[in-house]
């Protein structure tokens, strides 16, 4: 075999110094060739991209270690304008047009790094031949062109450059279904001209039909590798994309499973997240459920503009259950608790949290009903204690009013000591009480989330809403707060709502599970259940995959 | 640790205030001084007077403040050749505010107790800053430009008239030698604040008394422009347009009125004027149209106090610019010197015994530098209502030849006190 | 009626200058996110080398000379302050140009003085009278020197590979950097045009009918800001726009200040703020304005 067109070898990359975001990536892509590295938010993959790239100084990251490899040359010194000289061209997340700039324009910014006015015209022609549509509508606005066409103009515009690797992050983010489809088309066409595709996608049914080898990239790390063919029957990629695991079986992802191909290759784990892997599953609630309140959601339907983020979908949360609401990405699971916690309006649809409806209501309504909610993107003051954190959730309960706060009167002085002894309560709970006095800067994230799952918890809420508890931690991390959710959840007989991607997580601790798609409801059922589901195994893994 | 070193920082500092303070202490010996049985206080030592200048030598007037300045120092060197003032010779304490008010207030405070008297405080904002501490200080204030609130503090010595009486004798000079007829419209532009606005009241007034209207456009002096303005006062039917502006806006004004073939009479404060109009495209109509009605002669005027000031000035400044200030600067050294003679003849030379003299002082006008003899008897009046009448010229140096002086019939009637 | 088109006139022409200092605001703005409070004093540095220069080699090159030094003059505050030292942080770099204001006001108050240099340029005080219209001839060569600018600009920013760089660098700058357009370079670029503009507004601010170069000139740019902010801080259209809404709000107010008296005196001066709050009530992003407020 020839030498690869890029080759990775021990990338490190930390931002700030101190979060570490790749650790020892090692991968190849032989030119000519498709290549897909799956993972979920927060696994490194837009960092990998970037430093392949050499745009990682624009949102703060570092290489630390390894070397990135193109054509043979080492890009250490080398910045994103000399790399796309070479024909190493990204489209970023997003797709990111330039929604100012006309069709026509934002494929001119594409080329400016062609000097050769008829190469230029030559790679214009082959980009609007490629993309009929873009010929049509070249004098509009890019911000005028649906979802689909922009994510065409995004890749049409990095081909402007002729390039030889074209680096593509998460081309089917936010797209429907026939148009993902319609970008699998493209890429493959695409690879037939010769050019290498490094493809970045959360959207594992993509990828692997389309890739020629797949890397599974997770917190950092490669967890697998191999053909994407091997790859897609794997073990491995199925529970991590279904959290399908044999039955009896731990979650793969904490323990070394052998490599069922030879053509497959599987990292094995460190020690750590072994440890952490204590049955955890949500028994029955030792305490009385804190509230006897059902959560039902019935043919809610949520639009943006024309976006239809939502469409007519229904489920109960029962009370001192819980409850995970799952989906690819763009499923509309988090537009959904957003409707719950208040901050979005539903535009049909009710939700009743006991008798009590809560369409309509604002946030600070629907957390006087014993609401609370943790959110996707971690929201503390981070400059200070971990303890007052905490403290803010308390507010609702607090009796003694702000001036005999401020004050400093007997009374609230006292109400605050009582208010600091549940808050300690709770921490200890969720085993974060030694950082309390600690200023949440200075907490890793996993811990960050854990304060953020106590200061919901504070409100002492009889349901929780936990919007991606726990993105981008480690295994061990994930299985500690999974272990720290039941336990909560099983002393104080909460109902709790939470939305995941990660299905190991979810599996072994949702009682009930309502999956998502473009929307809809597609199934709902016990772990079990979903997981056998073919509407599911579909949405996860596409339709080859389903049919297998 | 940090805090003993703190404390340490505190007591050399401490220390240090004491030992300037101590310092400064011979200066400022309170009871007689043994030369010759004058009284001194502040400022004042047997051997030396000092005097204080707050100028601005980095600000938008630092060239004609430092032609000024240049004239200050020659004068007082002249009389310090002399033989000096009360057996002392003078010093002139120079210090630059840049324009900058809080920074003249900080100045003032550090000069306040080591002179007996201020030269100088230039520029508006700075008068207005300094002057209401100078008279609760009770310290001598000379050259300040030329604004009735001037009159109110006790401690001002105005160089010649003020800025109303200006405007008021603008229009009898209009009326009386131009013969504008009754009725007629004179525009009047003029920046807002204690120069332009004090001059609009006092040709107000005039207007009033003498049968004509006044077409008023109030401006600032960041308008460069004064186009609309221009054409607002051809839309009016001006006859005569009075300007109480920075020459700046002067210069615009002229241009464009020509420009618009509106070919009357233009009138200029003391300040509004400046001899390097004269090379802009502006000249011409200037030197065709342009009058300066000022408090102080002008540059090429051939009283022996005028010619004394530009020989002064030549010899300490060679190549320096020819302008009003130049006769100015050598008036109010005249007008101090006198105050500081008067104090030495009544055995107090303290800056209270400074002020009383300078009250005592009447019939000066230092060889034809003022327009008539200058009264400073009277608290709260003009020490004078005459003014001189210039016509641009560019043949002559500094660029105005000297027409007249007059006291006109309005300027004699504006009710200064009101 | 003449007096009316005379007062019109005179708007359009000084809002045209107005316009052309308000683009290179927005130049800065949207090729480095700096708020250049700089900018008056480099059009005041650009109109004093004019007026320095022009004894020695005549009017048109010393044009050209202040033109090129007002442009290398904003390539080296961007190297050398913004990008060195704010590039990460608009507030710094904003109030680093007031710094830089300060500055280059205080030098040229220093080397002019109380002066009024004469700028010797050919058109002088002359006017052009056009059925009882009469305009400068100065205002006629401003205005139309503005218009070829704004169409030489037009033509840069879209039909010129390097122009539609700069306007993809503009409105994303990482993902503009991943198409292979180096920031730096246009962001050098933005700072030089800008510079540029400000010497050529320098120039006609300090002719006739105004008399020459004085350091009030670096004040009577800053006119130029409510231009600028009405007009969106981004929109180079919003810039002329703007520009023409101050100059011409601005001649009328002075105009019939007499038939405005119930508003009081000196109207002039607050009228542009007027108008510029007026439409920031109705537009909070400015005429033309897109994305004020995530790059503020």
């Amino acid at each position: 075999m020839s030498d690869p067109l890029l080759d990775v070898a021990g990338l490190a990359v930390s931002y700030g110094g101190t979060v570490q975001a790749l650790r020892g990536v090692s991968l190849q892509v032989q030119a000519g060739t498709v290549v897909a590295v799956l993972g979920s938010n927060g696994a490194g993959k837009s960092t990998l991209l970037r430093a392949v790239s050499r745009s990682l100084g624009a949102i703060g990251g570092r290489v630390t270690a390894g070397t990135v490899r193109y054509d043979g040359a080492d890009l250490a010194h080398t910045d994103t304008s000399a790399a796309v000289r070479a024909g190493l061209v990204q489209v970023p997340e997003g797709r990111r047009i330039f929604a100012d700039l006309t069709v026509e324009e934002n494929l001119r910014a594409g080329g400016h790094t062609v000097r050769d006015a008829a190469a230029r015209r030559r790679a214009h022609d082959d980009v609007l031949d490629l993309f009929p549509i873009l010929r049509e509508r070249r004098h509009q606005r890019g911000g005028l062109l649906s979802g689909g066409q922009q994510q065409m103009l995004a890749i049409g515009r990095a081909l402007m450059t002729s390039p030889r690797l074209l680096l593509l992050d998460e081309p089917s983010l936010g797209l429907a279904p026939q148009l993902v489809d319609q970008i699998g088309e493209i890429i493959k066409q695409i690879n037939v001209t010769g050019t290498a595709v490094l493809l970045i996608e959360q959207n594992a049914a993509m990828g692997l039909r389309v890739a020629d080898t797949a890397y599974v990239l997770e917190t950092g790390r490669i967890t697998a590798s191999g053909a994407a063919a091997d790859l897609a029957a794997t073990d491995e990629v199925r529970n991590r994309y279904l959290g399908v695991s044999e039955p009896g079986e731990q979650p793969a992802s904490c323990a070394p499973a052998p490599a069922p191909r030879a053509t497959v290759t599987l990292t094995t784990q460190t020690g750590a997240a072994q440890t952490g892997a204590a049955p955890i599953g949500a028994g029955p609630a030792e305490a009385q459920p804190r509230s006897e309140h059902r959560l039902t959601v019935a043919e809610l339907t949520v639009r943006f503009g024309g976006v239809t983020a939502l469409r007519d979908v229904s489920f109960t949360v029962e009370p001192g259950t819980v409850h995970a609401l799952i989906g690819p990405n763009g499923a509309g699971k988090s537009t959904c608790i957003n409707v719950l916690g208040g901050a979005y309006r539903a535009t049909s649809g009710t939700v009743h949290y006991g008798q009590r409806e809560l369409t309509g209501l604002r946030s600070h309504q629907v957390a006087d009903l014993g609401v609370a909610r943790t959110f996707q993107n971690i929201s503390l003051s981070l400059e200070v204690s971990a303890e007052d954190n905490l403290l803010v959730g308390r507010h609702r309960l607090m009796r003694a009013g702000t001036l005999a706060g401020a004050l400093r009167l007997p009374r609230a002085r006292r109400e605050e000591s009582e208010h600091r002894e549940v808050v300690r309560g709770i921490a200890d709970l969720l085993g974060i009480g030694h950082l309390l006095p600690r200023p949440v800067h200075t907490l890793p994230y996993g811990d960050r989330k854990r304060v953020e799952l106590g200061r919901a918890l504070a409100a002492e809420p009889s349901l929780l809403l936990l919007d991606e508890p726990v993105a981008g931690m480690t295994h061990g991390e994930s299985s500690d707060m999974a272990a720290a959710i039941a336990s909560v959840q099983r002393r104080l007989g909460l109902s709790i709502l939470l939305v995941e991607h990660d299905m190991p997580f979810v599996m072994g601790l949702a009682e009930r599970i309502t999956v998502l798609d473009f929307g809809r409801r597609i199934a709902e059922g016990t772990p079990q259940e979903v997981q056998r589901d073919p509407e599911v195994v579909r949405a996860y893994l596409g339709a080859a995959e389903a049919a297998a | 640790m940090n805090a003993r070193v703190r404390t340490a920082v505190a007591l050399v500092a401490a220390c240090t205030a004491a030992l300037a303070a101590c310092s400064t202490n011979p200066d400022s010996g309170d009871g007689t001084g043994a030369g010759g049985g004058v009284k001194t206080g502040n400022g004042v030592t047997d051997t030396t007077i000092t005097i204080g200048s707050l100028t601005d030598l980095s600000g938008p007037f630092a060239a004609g403040a430092a032609v000024q300045t240049a004239e200050f120092k020659a004068y007082w060197a002249s009389v310090n050749a002399d033989g000096g003032v009360c057996g002392r010779q003078v010093k002139l304490d120079v210090r630059d505010h840049g324009y900058d008010p809080q920074k003249a207030v900080s100045l003032y405070r550090s000069m306040a107790t080591n002179v007996v008297g201020l030269q100088q405080v230039l520029g508006s904002p700075v008068v207005a800053a300094v002057l209401p501490l100078a008279d609760d200080d009770g310290l001598y204030v000379g050259g300040m430009g030329w604004p009735s609130v001037a009159l109110g503090y006790e401690v001002a010595q105005i160089p010649g008239t003020t800025y109303s009486l200006e405007g008021a004798n603008a229009v009898d000079f209009l009326v009386d030698e131009l013969h504008l007829p009754k009725g007629s419209t004179i525009g009047h532009v003029y920046f807002v604040g204690d120069y332009g606005s004090d001059a609009l009241r006092g040709s107000q007034h005039a207007a009033q008394e003498r049968g004509v209207k006044i077409f008023p456009q109030e401006i600032t002096p960041r308008d460069t422009d004064l186009s609309a303005q221009a054409a607002a006062l051809r839309q009016a039917g001006v006859s005569a347009v009075l300007v109480s502006t920075a020459p700046t806006q002067l210069g615009s004004l002229s241009g464009v009125l020509d420009s618009l073939g509106v070919d009357v009479p233009i009138v200029g404060n003391t300040p509004a004027f400046n001899p390097a109009l004269l090379k802009t495209s502006a000249g011409p109509a200037l030197n065709a149209n342009g009058y300066s009605i000022t408090a102080i002669a002008p540059f090429s005027h051939d009283a022996p106090g005028v010619r004394k000031a530009v020989e002064l000035y030549q010899a300490a400044a060679p190549n320096g610019a020819d302008g009003w200030e130049v006769p100015l600067a050598y008036g109010q050294g005249v007008l101090l010197r006198d105050a500081l003679d008067r104090a030495c003849d009544a055995g107090d030379l303290t800056p209270e015994g400074l002020v009383k003299a300078m009250h005592s002082a009447s019939g000066i006008d230092a060889d034809g530098v003022f327009p008539g003899k200058l009264d400073f008897t009277k608290a709260g009046q003009p020490a004078t209502r005459s003014v001189f009448v210039s016509k641009v010229d560019r043949q002559v140096p500094g660029g105005l030849r000297l027409l007249t002086t007059m006291t006109g019939p309005s300027a004699s009637s504006y009710p200064v006190a009101d | 009626m003449s007096y009316l088109l005379t007062q019109l006139a005179n708007g359009v022409s000084i809002g045209l200058v107005l316009g052309l200092v308000a683009g290179g605001f927005v130049i800065v703005f949207t090729s480095t996110g700096v708020l250049n409070f700089a900018h008056g004093s480099v059009v005041l540095t650009g109109a004093y080398l004019v007026a320095a220069l022009q004894p020695d080699i005549g009017f048109w090159l010393a044009a050209l000379v202040a033109t090129a030094a007002a442009a290398l003059l904003g390539v080296l505050v961007n190297a050398v302050l913004v990008r060195n030292l704010a590039e990460h942080n608009p507030a710094t770099a904003a109030i680093l140009m007031l710094g830089v204001d300060t500055v280059l006001l205080t030098e040229m108050t220093r080397r002019i003085g109380n002066r009024i240099l004469p700028l010797g340029a050919p058109w002088g005080a002359d006017v052009v009278s056009v059925g009882g219209v009469t305009v400068p001839t100065a205002r006629v060569v401003a205005a139309g020197v503005a218009v070829v600018l704004f169409a030489a600009l037009w033509f840069l920013f879209t039909r010129t590979g390097f122009g539609v760089a700069m306007r993809a660098a503009a409105a994303d700058g990482d993902t503009a950097s991943m198409m292979g357009i180096r920031l730096s370079r246009t962001g050098a670029a933005g700072w030089a045009l800008a510079g540029g503009l400000a010497a050529v507004a320098g120039i006609f601010l300090t002719s006739f009918p105004t008399q020459g170069v004085a350091p009030s000139i670096g004040l009577t740019a800053f006119a130029a800001i409510p231009a600028w902010v009405l007009g969106g801080f981004d929109s180079l259209p919003g810039a002329v726009a703007g520009g023409l809404i101050v100059g011409v709000a601005t001649a009328l107010t002075v105009g019939y200040e007499d038939d405005l008296q119930v508003l009081g005196r000196g109207l002039g001066e607050v009228v542009p703020y007027a108008v510029m709050i007026l439409v920031l009530l109705v537009r909070p992003n400015g005429l033309f304005g897109r994305q004020a407020a995530n790059r503020v």
